[in-house]
C-alpha cells in the first residue's frame, strides 16, 4: 500500500513539475543536434510540415523519424522525396531518416464512440514506437495521428525516460475553430510552443502564437 | 471517381463539344495547374494552396458531408479576403455565371520562417 501511495505521489509530483516547466525553454550554451519525430498527416497536412522542414536547419534536427497513418500512402512517399532532395541539394552529407507507420486512432468520418478503441489500439502501437524513437523534439500539425505520440512523449518527461519538446502548429485550415488534436493538446498543456496561423485563433487562444498563413 | 459513383463521360471535344479528360491521379497536376485559366476543386487546404500560389482563379466547391465540416472555414475565409470564389454543389452554376475573375486578389504565398525562429529559439539554437 504504502509503495503504491509514494509511487503515486512520486508521479503526481513530477507531473506538475513537467507541467510547470511546459512552455519553458531549457536554454543550452551550444545545444547538440535533437533527434526529431515528424508526424504527418493526409492531405494538406504533410504538405504544410515540409513547408516548415524546409526553413530549418536539418543539421539541428537529427536524426529523424517520420511517422505516418497505415491507411496514409502519399505522406511518407512525400517524405522521401524531401529527404532525398536534402541529400541531392547536399544539404546533408548521409541518410539519417528513417520512415514509419501507425495505426490510425481515426479515420475520417469515423465515428466518436468506435473512435476510442481505435485510439486504444493506436497509443499502444506509439508506445512500442516511442520507446524506440524517445524523441527530443516532436512536431506535428494535426493529424489524430500524434495525440497518442505526444501524450507519451509528454509522459516520458514526466516519468524521466526522455525529456522532449513539443511543437504543435495548428493547421492553416483551422481558422475560427481549432481540430480536436489541437484543443486536446492546448487544453492539457501537453504542447510546448502552439502556433496558429490565422489571428481569429490567437484572440481565442491566447496561450498560443500566432505566426500568419504557412502556405 | 474517388469515392464517387458519377464518372463523367471523356470527349476529345470535336464539333465545338467541351473537350472532357478524367483521371483520378496524375503525378503532373502541377502542369495542369499551370496551363489552366480556371481552377474549380474541393476545399481541401493542399488544393487551395497549390493553386493560389500559381496565381489561377479558383472556385472552391465545399464538401457539406464532412464531418464538422472544417473546410468550409479556409474557403470562406479566403473568399472574404477575395483571393477566390465559393460555392456550395447546389450554387455552383450560379458562382459561375457570376464570377469577375478580374476582381480576385493575388494570394501572397505565406511564410513558416516566424515559425521556425521561435522553434529554433526555444531549443536554445542561435537565431540564423
Amino acid at each position: 500500500m504504502a509503495i503504491i501511495a509514494t509511487s503515486v505521489a512520486i508521479f503526481l509530483i513530477r507531473l506538475l513539475h513537467v507541467l510547470y516547466l511546459t512552455g519553458k525553454s531549457r536554454r543550452l550554451k551550444s545545444p547538440q543536434p535533437l533527434s526529431t519525430l515528424i508526424v504527418l498527416g493526409s492531405g494538406g497536412h504533410t504538405a504544410e510540415m515540409m513547408n516548415l522542414l524546409s526553413v530549418l536547419q536539418m543539421d539541428r534536427f537529427t536524426p529523424r523519424f517520420y511517422i505516418a497513418a497505415a491507411t496514409d500512402n502519399m505522406s511518407l512517399q512525400k517524405a522521401r522525396v524531401f529527404e532525398d532532395s536534402l541529400l541531392h541539394k547536399k544539404v546533408i552529407k548521409g541518410s539519417s531518416a528513417q520512415f514509419m507507420q501507425i495505426y490510425r486512432s481515426r479515420e475520417v468520418g469515423q465515428s466518436y464512440v468506435t473512435s476510442v478503441w481505435t485510439t486504444l489500439l493506436a497509443t499502444t502501437h506509439a508506445l512500442w514506437l516511442m520507446v524506440k524513437i524517445r524523441p527530443q523534439v516532436v512536431l506535428c500539425n494535426g493529424p489524430g495521428t500524434c495525440i497518442p505520440l505526444c501524450v507519451i512523449a509528454f509522459l516520458f518527461k514526466v516519468i524521466g525516460i526522455r525529456w522532449s519538446s513539443i511543437f504543435y502548429v495548428e493547421s492553416i485550415a483551422r481558422v475560427k475553430r481549432l481540430s480536436l488534436s489541437g484543443l486536446l493538446l492546448y487544453k492539457l498543456c501537453i504542447a510546448d510552443q502552439f502556433f496558429v496561423q490565422w489571428p481569429q485563433l490567437q484572440r481565442k487562444y491566447p496561450r498560443a502564437h500566432y505566426v500568419g498563413c504557412l502556405m | 471517381m474517388g469515392q464517387g459513383t458519377y464518372l463523367p463521360a471523356e470527349s476529345i471535344g470535336e464539333d465545338g463539344l467541351l473537350a472532357v479528360d478524367c483521371f483520378t491521379f496524375s503525378s503532373s497536376i502541377a502542369d495542369h495547374l499551370s496551363s489552366a485559366s480556371l481552377v474549380i476543386s474541393h476545399a481541401g487546404s493542399g488544393s487551395i494552396f497549390e493553386t493560389l500560389r500559381l496565381g489561377k482563379p479558383l472556385i472552391v466547391v465545399v464538401n457539406e458531408d464532412l464531418m464538422d465540416n472544417h473546410q468550409s472555414e479556409l474557403a470562406e475565409e479566403l473568399a472574404d479576403r477575395k483571393h477566390l470564389y465559393c460555392a456550395h454543389p447546389q450554387s455552383l452554376h450560379q458562382v459561375i455565371v457570376g464570377m469577375d475573375l478580374k476582381s480576385l486578389l493575388p494570394y501572397q504565398p505565406g511564410d513558416a520562417t516566424p515559425v521556425a525562429k521561435l522553434i529554433n529559439r526555444f531549443l536554445g539554437f542561435p537565431d540564423d
